[in-house]
């Protein structure tokens, strides 16, 4: 490993983060730790190109996220197991934004939001976001990080966890419904 | 005519698959009288967005 000029704090937190995502995506400990393992070892060879902790940690993440995919397309391979198959509640509760018919409720239905991208790269933000993203009902937030990070497609997702096209389309339509209202409720609204 | 749940479900599959013209064709119909629902079409790249920085930032203190 070749990480001599970077930080041991910064190394060691973002070893913490690497593995904390992993964990989530495979959950699987032995095969997180490999992850990171090789996320790290990859990275450290081109590590003296990057100037600075961020563009460091960017680069280190992006191999993560290849590597977690890789790993998930391959299980693809094996036959779905009794304990993936699909059970009733396995797609999270529908956040209560709708009323009987389908129609938003008032309180719910979401405003317009001014200039959001200039949020998000602020602490707070990220601070209400990780909050909000830990309330979704965990498979909605697993499956979401899977879709928007790892950035598998329906097929490789259905294919891990072992569960239907609709079921991820419903369960994709429920994260994004719950973390959109927990948003406008705990950040857009704040300074409206 | 769609309801908003199904009008933003489609929305939300649109992220993920490519809509059918009529899907297209039904989901424009509805925002062009619903502001609640163009709203949150506009608002899923915000999410897509968010998530990505805050994976890429989440814990750092470079921020």
């Amino acid at each position: 490993m070749d990480f001599s000029d970077a930080d041991p704090g910064f190394l060691s937190r973002t070893r913490v983060e690497m593995l904390r995502f992993a964990r989530l995506q495979l959950g699987n400990d032995d095969e997180a730790e490999d992850a990171v393992q090789e996320a790290l070892a990859g990275a450290s060879k081109n590590a003296a190109n990057f100037r600075g902790e961020a563009a460091l940690k960017t680069w280190i993440i992006a191999i993560l996220k290849n590597k977690v995919a890789d790993i998930l397309r391959q299980r693809k391979r094996r036959p779905i197991n009794a304990s993936q198959m699909t059970s009733p509640d396995q797609e999270g509760a529908l956040p209560p934004v709708f009323d009987q018919r389908g129609m938003w409720r008032d309180a719910a239905r979401p405003a317009r939001w001014e200039d959001p991208e200039a949020d998000l790269h602020s602490a707070q933000f990220l601070a209400v976001f990780d909050a909000c993203l830990n309330r979704l009902p965990p498979q909605q937030g697993r499956v979401f990080m899977m879709r928007e990070v790892v950035e598998l497609d329906t097929s490789e997702i259905c294919a891990e966890l072992g569960l239907s096209t609709t079921n991820v389309h419903i369960i994709l339509h429920r994260a994004r419904l719950g973390l959109r209202a927990c948003l406008q409720l705990h950040w857009f609204q704040e300074g409206a | 005519m769609l309801n908003c749940h199904d009008a933003t479900f489609l929305m939300s599959q649109s992220r993920d698959r490519k809509l059918s013209f009529s899907e297209r064709m039904k989901v424009k119909l509805h925002t062009s009288m619903c502001r609640g629902c163009l709203n949150f079409d506009r608002q899923l790249p915000v999410l897509s967005d968010a998530v990505q920085v805050y994976t890429a930032k989440a814990d750092n203190g470079d921020m």
